[in-house]
Order: structure tokens, then sequence, then C-alpha cells
């Protein structure tokens, strides 16, 4: 039994990788092979993107959700890539001059992070379904989109939290079709490569441009905070929302220091995929483009329309979503109180803030992720960097102003306000700036040790 | 240090984990569908399974096939490994299971006897 299952989601993980690559191959495409294994990570998370992005708007669109539907969206996605390569001219790839040169510390590190995933993977692939809220909605709207093949208007309204996009019980809905069942206890592998293809993909994107000791130091104190640890594999949206909003808001910088267009494109994916995972997806989504905007406000007559764009290609992706459920008289997507009803609850600003500090800032949660931010944004701004830590400051700053919103707005949520996560979504919400660290610090401290933003180099990819 | 040095020291890792673990704990367990058959142990109650089925509705089959034939009580329900199992539950004895599993075999159905869990 499990080993099919394994088996099938090895399979549906490769074929998520092949759409992934012809996705990378007409963004940017790959001067060497040994380039493409670098940005394996980053095809891996690409593929996972547009797929679900993709078989959502199968769904939303009323075509059967079936086996044959996942392989010919993916093909069809993989195809769209190569045409836009050879639209473009792009190079046959050569083989390379092998993999880029790592120290013995930064070995070391990449060690240890290594086997810490293969003992995620053993822990995985027998966990049993005991996250409430995954087999309270999130797996039942996966099976019902598997069984039912498609979305069952009855059924989803009257699961909690109707309104959820449905990218993630897409993606388990495939992962039940490629294992052959609805085996809830091997989907914990699912979680198990998404978490792995976001370090890959982390890895291979700053792999030219930071030193590794900074890199896997960084990725390795995200993977071992205790909420990481216990909680990444649960098939469930938080952790994947994360990996896709941190990809997101790395490319974004990554373009705002290099201006690579296809660092931007991808950057656009994500953010569909992130406002299709989550509705707080969308909250993070604006933080990104926020952040950017006043990160890049020197040369607004470029930047500006650029992102303009890519806001609005991303908002495109999620709106069918909305549509549909706002078609079928599903409601719920923001709180009541989330507009003019703060005014009338101002007594609950403070303790909301305190909430998401407390939460964001909690050792037993976190170690000491956050603290270590503060103080790569403050080097980088010392050492003379600006776009960098300008947008890395902002995107922070405005998700914990939203998150506060969020508390703020929910009152169901009665002050004095517990941390208790049955109750309080703060910690779930704090999570995604955990991820997004591990991506960010390690850019900050290279621009901090160097003195200035990373240079616009030639495609280092 | 060279190129590939490094390199090797994070494969070598990378495999040795997981030989190490097979040393130690040896060969990963792979659990299959009759794990979740438990075979009569004497302790407790015992259930007669008439089969199971992949889907509810071929469950449904088998169960009003039982239940025509005079195996009241036949019920379905889902065995926590995909399956959905037709049995009778609640029976106090292995003599008694035996004696129903001697009748149903009369009526061309072979059930089996299990323990409750």
């Amino acid at each position: 039994m499990t080993v099919r299952s394994l088996l099938g989601l090895a399979a549906l993980n490769l074929f998520a990788l092949a759409v992934g690559a012809g996705l990378l191959w007409g963004l940017r495409g790959w001067r060497s092979w040994w380039e493409l294994a670098r940005l394996a990570g980053l095809a891996y998370m690409l593929g996972i993107a547009g797929l679900g992005v993709a078989l959502t708007l199968v769904l939303v669109a009323g075509i059967q959700f079936s086996l044959a539907t996942i392989l010919l969206t993916g093909m069809a996605l993989a195809g769209a890539g190569a045409a836009v390569a050879h639209r473009l001219g792009r190079p046959r790839p050569v083989l390379g001059t092998g993999p880029r040169r790592v120290g013995l510390a930064g070995a070391a590190l990449a060690v240890l992070v290594v086997v810490y995933l293969e003992a995620l993977f053993r822990a995985a692939r027998l966990s049993g379904l005991y996250a409430f809220d995954a087999w309270s909605f999130w797996v039942p709207k996966a099976k019902a989109i598997y069984f039912f093949g498609g979305l069952d208007e009855q059924f989803f309204s009257e699961l909690p939290n109707a309104t959820y996009p449905p990218l993630v019980p897409t993606l388990e809905a495939s992962a039940f079709h490629f294992m052959g069942s609805p085996d809830v206890v091997t989907l914990h592998v699912q979680f198990w490569f998404f978490l792995a293809g976001f370090v890959a993909a982390v890895a291979g994107l700053l792999a030219t441009r930071v030193p590794p000791v900074l890199l896997w130091t960084f990725a390795l104190l995200a993977l071992v905070s205790p909420r990481v640890v216990g909680r990444t594999l649960e098939p469930q949206a938080d952790f994947t929302l994360d990996y896709l909003f941190a990809l997101a808001a790395l490319l974004v910088v990554l373009w705002l220091l290099e201006r690579r267009p296809w660092q931007l494109a991808g950057a656009t994916l994500f953010l569909g995929a992130v406002m299709l995972t989550k509705r707080e997806g969308q909250l993070l989504a604006a933080c990104v483009v926020a952040a950017a905007l006043v990160a890049s406000w020197r040369d607004w007559r470029t930047a500006w329309p650029r992102l303009g764009l890519a806001s609005a290609c991303a908002l495109a992706l999620a709106l069918p979503w909305r549509a549909w459920y706002v078609s079928h008289d599903l409601t719920g997507e923001f709180p009541s109180s989330g507009g003019t009803g703060l005014l009338e609850n101002l007594d609950r600003a403070w303790p909301s803030f305190q909430s998401v500090l407390t939460s964001a800032f909690s050792t037993d949660l976190w170690t000491v992720v956050l603290p270590l931010v503060i103080v790569a944004v403050v080097l980088a701004f010392i050492g003379g960097a600006r776009v960098l830590p300008v947008y890395a400051m902002l995107v922070y700053a405005f998700a914990l102003a939203g998150f506060t919103w969020g508390i703020w707005s929910f009152v169901e949520l009665e002050v004095p306000i517990e941390q208790d996560e049955a109750i309080n979504p703060v910690v779930r919400l704090s999570a995604s700036l955990i991820v997004l660290s591990a991506a960010l610090v390690p850019l900050l401290l290279d621009a901090a040790w160097r003195g200035a933003d990373p240079p616009r180099r030639p495609e280092a990819g | 240090m060279p190129r590939v040095s490094a390199w090797l020291v994070v494969a070598v890792a990378a495999l040795g984990y997981p030989l190490l673990v097979l040393v130690f704990s040896g060969p990963p367990a792979f659990p299959t569908r009759a794990d979740c058959v438990l075979a009569p142990t004497g302790e407790g109650e015992y259930r007669v399974v008439f089969g199971y089925r992949d889907s509810e509705l071929e469950a449904l089959e088998l169960r009003d096939r039982a239940l025509a034939v005079g195996f009241q009580g036949t019920e379905i329900s889902r065995d926590g490994c995909g399956r959905v199992r037709v049995a009778v539950d609640d029976i106090p004895s292995r003599e008694v299971g035996e004696e129903v599993i001697r009748e149903a075999r009369t009526v061309d159905l072979d059930p089996t006897l299990e323990q409750e869990g």
C-alpha cells in the first residue's frame, strides 16, 4: 500500500519538476545543465505553483478533474514554456564546468540540512492525520475533488472556511490520483517535497550571490525552529503559503537589484499561487508589492509600471476562484469588522499588535530568527545598502501591520487576546516571516559585508 | 579544499544517514492493507467480515446480499486502510463467530473471523 503510494508521489513530483523545467526554460533558459541542476529546486516550485494555479482554474471552469486532466494541464504548461523559449531563440545548453566550489564550513552546514530533511522524510511517510484543520476541511476538500472530480458546491459550503482557495486541496487531490487512493498517511510526504523543494529553490537562487556559510546557516536556523519541525508536514496550506510567499518576495527583491525580466515573471506566478493558497495570501502579496513600490521609488518610471503589470497578472490568476465562490453564494472571506468596524473596536488595536509581536518573537516557536532579521537589516543599512534593507524592512513591517489588522478585526477573539493557536491564528500568520527570513537574511548579511546593495551582475542565475 | 571534496562530504552524509538507520533500526516498515485486519486473539469481541471493497457502492451490494440471506446486523464501515468493510460486529465468542461463518458458507458467502479493534 504505502510502497505504491510513495512511488506514485515520486512520479507526481518528478512530473511537477518537468513542468517547472519547461516553465523555467521559457522564463530564462539555462546556459548549462549544471545550471539547471542548481536551479532544480526553483524549477520544481515553479511547477508546483504552475500546476496549482492551472488546476485551480480547471476546477473553476468545471472541467472534470482526473489523472488525464492533471497530465494534460502539466504538459500544456511545459509546452507553453518551451514555445516561449523557442520564440525567444534560447540557445542550447552545454554541459558546463561542474558544480560551484563549496568550502568545508558550507559543506558541513549543507550536510546538516540534508540529514535533517532525510530524518523528516522518515517522520512524514508514516504520519497520521492528526492536525485539526487538515482533517476538518483541507483533506476533505481534497477528497471531494478526488472523488467527485470537481468543486462540489454543497460539500464545500458545508465545510469550515468555504471561501479558502483550493490550490492546496487541488494538489492533494492530484497526489491522491498519482497514489491511486486517498492515502492520507503517505500524503504527508507531499508536504515534505514542498519543504525540500523550497530549501533547494532558495539554495539555488542564492548560491551564486551569497557565501555558502550564510546561506546554509539561515536555512538551518529556520528549519530547526520548533514550529517548523513540529508542523511543516501537516497536510494544510499554512507552510505551503509561506514557501510560495518567500519565493515571490525573494524573486521580487532580486528583480529590484538585478532587473532581469524572468525574476519578475517568476514572482508573478508565485504571487498568483500565494493568493490561491489561503485568504491571507492576498495580504502577503500586497505586502510584497507595496514594499517593492516604495523600495523602487527612485526609478519609479521604469519599475512601477512593471510592478503594476505583475500585480495585475497575479490578481487575474486569483479572480476566477473569487468569481466562483461569489456566484455560488459562499461567504466569509473577510472578517466582518475589518473595515469601519475597526473604529468601533479601538480597544483591540494595542492588544492585537502585542499578540502579533509576542508570536513573531516567541523563542518557543521560532528561536531567535526575527531578532536576527532586525540585526541583519540594521547591519545592511550600516554597510551602505539601501534598496535591499528598505525592501526587507517594509515587507516585515507591512506584514506585521497586516497581521495586527487581522487579529484586530477578528472580534470573536476577545480581549485579553489569548495566544492559544486553537483560537488565535497569529502563530500561523507569523510563520510566513520566519520562512521568508531563510531567503532574505543571507542577502542582507552579504550586503552588509560588501558595504552596498548586491551589484547588478551578468546573469548569475 | 578541492571542488569535488566538499560535495563528496555532502554525498557521503546523504547516503550515510539512511545506511546507519538501516544498520541500527533494521529495514523500514511499509504498512499494507493487511495491517488493518486484526487476527482473532481471544480477547474482547469479534466480528464476522463478509469482505472488503474499494468503494461504498460495492460494499453496499455485498451488505445487501448478506442481509437478504438473513445475516441481520450486517453493516459497512471504513477499515482505516482505504477500504470499506462489510461485517457483523459484536460477536461475543469465537464459537459463535465460527458458527456464523459455517452458516454463511452454505449460502455462497465466504466470511472470515477477525478481532474487533
